[in-house]
């Protein structure tokens, strides 16, 4: 998979960059507007994360332009406003996601996932990883062939896990993931640690491994063997 | 006291004081020239009494029809005028008392000095005095009564400009960035108030809209390094062997950033708000908004040990569908929120009405500072205090009244609407 990233902060595209090539994407990087066009131009991404501000133009009029030529890259739409004006006009210009700055990576990355799978028609509905399978379609899953039942949360919870594999994911990702933006009590870690508890559980039962480990109190991360 | 009434005031008062001096005066006036009218008629009368003694060298017979009553009495004083003077006397006709100036000297003729008496009735020039007095009084009272009218109508007329740019600054509201039109008028006073309003109004305008432009740059312009240190965050966290210390300073870090992007997201939404970004408006349907909300919050009131009832009616209120899921949220979220272990939330939503009562502290919030901005019951609490300025200004703008009591224990918020 070929990923664009349009970002004109360089800490945070260097960023992008590592954590998404560690996840298995080919990316490259335009850091104004020209660039962004001249890449889309000449070449052809399955998706591209383009920042709303940056410097030559916006965001939005880039999407505009390629996406009478590409209409088969997908595009996550970054921005530091969180304003429904950009995420309507971006959705209306053909993008396929909206993100808001300050994210974490792994949110983007499940983002990602998410839309690559749903742009790819007949998409892999199928992850398998260690002895799970996970079924996206009809949102079940196996442990050694013996099927896991999950709360819709603790499902949401495995994905981002899986989805992020390997990597420490920290409670503030997990809990702004299943909860959004909205549930900021300062209690909402202790619903981060119950659901784990249960994801962790559940799966133990059924499988020799546990699979999540607990980092520094402070976030999980899915070991894979 | 209005202008007009004050004005008025001093305008009568001004007029009745001269009306009565002029009156006065008047009377004054016209009695003294009038009684020197009859002066001088006694005058001529006694000068032809003395041409008629020097023709004849007796005293002129005294003629009963004359308005002039003579009267000639023998004395032996040596001739003199005697000063005029008013007297009193009876009326050998009407037989009533009468006034007189009289005229009294000696007059030496053949036959001796006589004292004669001159005397006119002043009940005419009394009558004449009067008259002219009345018409003055009349006729101030007319005036008076004129420039009252003419004052109320001109005064009224010349002021409107006053009237109109008043009515103008009153609708003005600051950040709505609507600046009041003030008519043209060709008075130089009010012309130059009305340019010094407009001014004034103006450049109060454009300061309100370079701050608020400056809340919101600084707010976005604070999101992408939010975003750097989150994901270096994210990064330092991955690394091996991190000790105890540094994990749990890390911890404080994620926690600061956590509040530093929630206060950042909640002064952009509040000048979202104020800018009116949120205009369009829907039919919403409350009671499935609420349903949801609390079917969101349950899970953390259940792992708070905090309890919670509902009675829920059908509702709709037309307004920006955005606007209430916010509202419902900073509203429902705080019930749970400022609550403690064992406590209850009640929640009742009827056509025009939702009251949503918690349990929480033992006293009664400060309802003048609630909804201000950064207003914490605890200074050092995890919340910005923002959250209830931003349901304040959702009800300002979706023209819901929203007021807070506080009774049997309970924090009631109640929004009501039309």
């Amino acid at each position: 998979m070929k990923l664009l990233l349009v970002e004109d902060e360089p800490l945070l595209l260097e960023e992008m960059e590592s954590y998404l090539t560690e996840q298995g994407y080919r990316c490259e990087r335009a850091t104004t507007f020209f660039e962004g066009q001249e890449k889309l131009h000449l070449y052809h991404y399955d998706l591209v994360v383009l920042d709303i501000t940056i410097p030559g133009g916006s965001g939005l009029g880039l999407l505009q332009q390629f996406k009478l030529d590409h209409k088969n890259t997908g595009v996550l739409i970054v921005s530091a406003k969180n304003s429904l004006d950009d995420k309507v006009s971006g959705l209306q210009l053909g993008a396929d996601d909206y993100i808001t700055k300050p994210f974490h990576m792994e949110e983007l990355n499940a983002r990602i996932f998410a839309l690559l799978r749903r742009r790819s028609f007949n998409g892999e509905n199928q992850i398998r990883i260690d002895d799970l399978s996970i079924n996206m379609a009809h949102k079940s899953v196996t442990v050694a062939g013996q099927p896991l039942t999950l709360t819709k949360k603790e499902y949401e919870l495995l994905l981002y896990f899986v989805i992020n594999k390997n990597r420490v994911v920290s409670r503030q990702s997990i809990a702004e993931h299943l909860w959004g933006d909205h549930y900021d009590m300062a209690d909402n870690y202790d619903a981060v640690y119950v659901h784990t508890m249960n994801l962790r559980k559940k799966i133990a039962a059924l499988s020799s491994t546990d699979y999540v480990k607990t980092v520094h109190g402070m976030g999980y991360k899915w070991s894979s063997q | 006291m209005k202008l007009f009434t004050r004005y008025n005031r001093i305008n009568l008062s001004m007029m009745v004081a001269l009306f009565l001096i002029s009156g006065v005066t008047y009377y004054f006036l016209i009695n003294y020239i009038l009684i020197h009218e009859l002066d001088e008629a006694l005058e001529d009368y006694r000068a032809r009494i003395e041409s008629y003694v020097r023709g004849h060298g007796e005293l002129p017979p005294v003629s009963v029809a004359d308005e002039t009553r003579v009267s000639y009495r023998p004395t032996s004083q040596a001739p003199k005028v005697l000063p005029p003077e008013n007297v009193t006397m009876r009326d050998t006709i009407e037989n009533e008392l009468h006034k007189y100036r009289q005229q009294r000297y000696i007059q030496k003729a053949r036959t001796g000095s006589y004292l004669v008496t001159l005397s006119k009735p002043i009940e005419g020039t009394k009558m004449l005095t009067r008259t002219v007095v009345i018409i003055t009084v009349v006729m101030l009272l007319v005036v008076i009564v004129a420039s009252l009218i003419v004052n109320q109508l001109v005064l009224r007329r010349l002021w409107q400009p006053f009237y109109n740019a008043l009515a103008q600054v009153k609708t003005f509201k600051l950040g709505n960035n609507r600046l009041p039109a003030f008519a043209q008028t060709d008075i130089e006073e009010f012309s130059y108030m009305n340019t010094l309003l407009a001014e004034t109004v103006g450049s109060a305008e454009a300061e309100y809209q370079l701050l608020k432009e400056f809340t919101e740059n600084a707010s976005h312009e604070i999101q992408t390094p939010l975003a750097i240190i989150r994901s270096k965050l994210d990064l330092v966290i991955q690394e091996e062997g991190l000790s105890d210390r540094q994990a749990e300073a890390l911890k404080s870090v994620y926690s600061g950033i956590k509040r530093l992007t929630k206060l950042n997201q909640s002064l952009l939404l509040l000048t979202k708000i104020e800018n009116r970004q949120f205009s369009q408006t829907s039919r919403v349907d409350l009671l499935e908004k609420v349903s949801e909300k609390l079917g969101q919050f349950q899970e953390f009131w259940q792992n708070n040990d905090i309890s919670w009832s509902q009675e829920l009616n059908p509702a709709w209120i037309d307004a920006n569908p955005e606007l209430i899921e916010i509202l419902l949220t900073n509203l429902i979220s705080n019930a749970g929120r400022h609550n403690r272990p064992g406590g209850s939330i009640h929640i009742r939503l009827t056509a025009n009405e939702l009251r949503v009562s918690n349990s929480g502290s033992d006293t009664a919030l400060d309802t003048s500072r609630l909804f201000r901005r950064f207003y914490k019951e605890v200074q050092n609490s995890q919340h910005n205090g923002l959250g209830l300025s931003i349901v304040k200004q959702i009800c300002d703008q979706l023209l819901i009244r929203i007021s807070y009591q506080y009774s049997g224990g309970l924090h009631q918020f109640t929004l009501s609407w039309d």
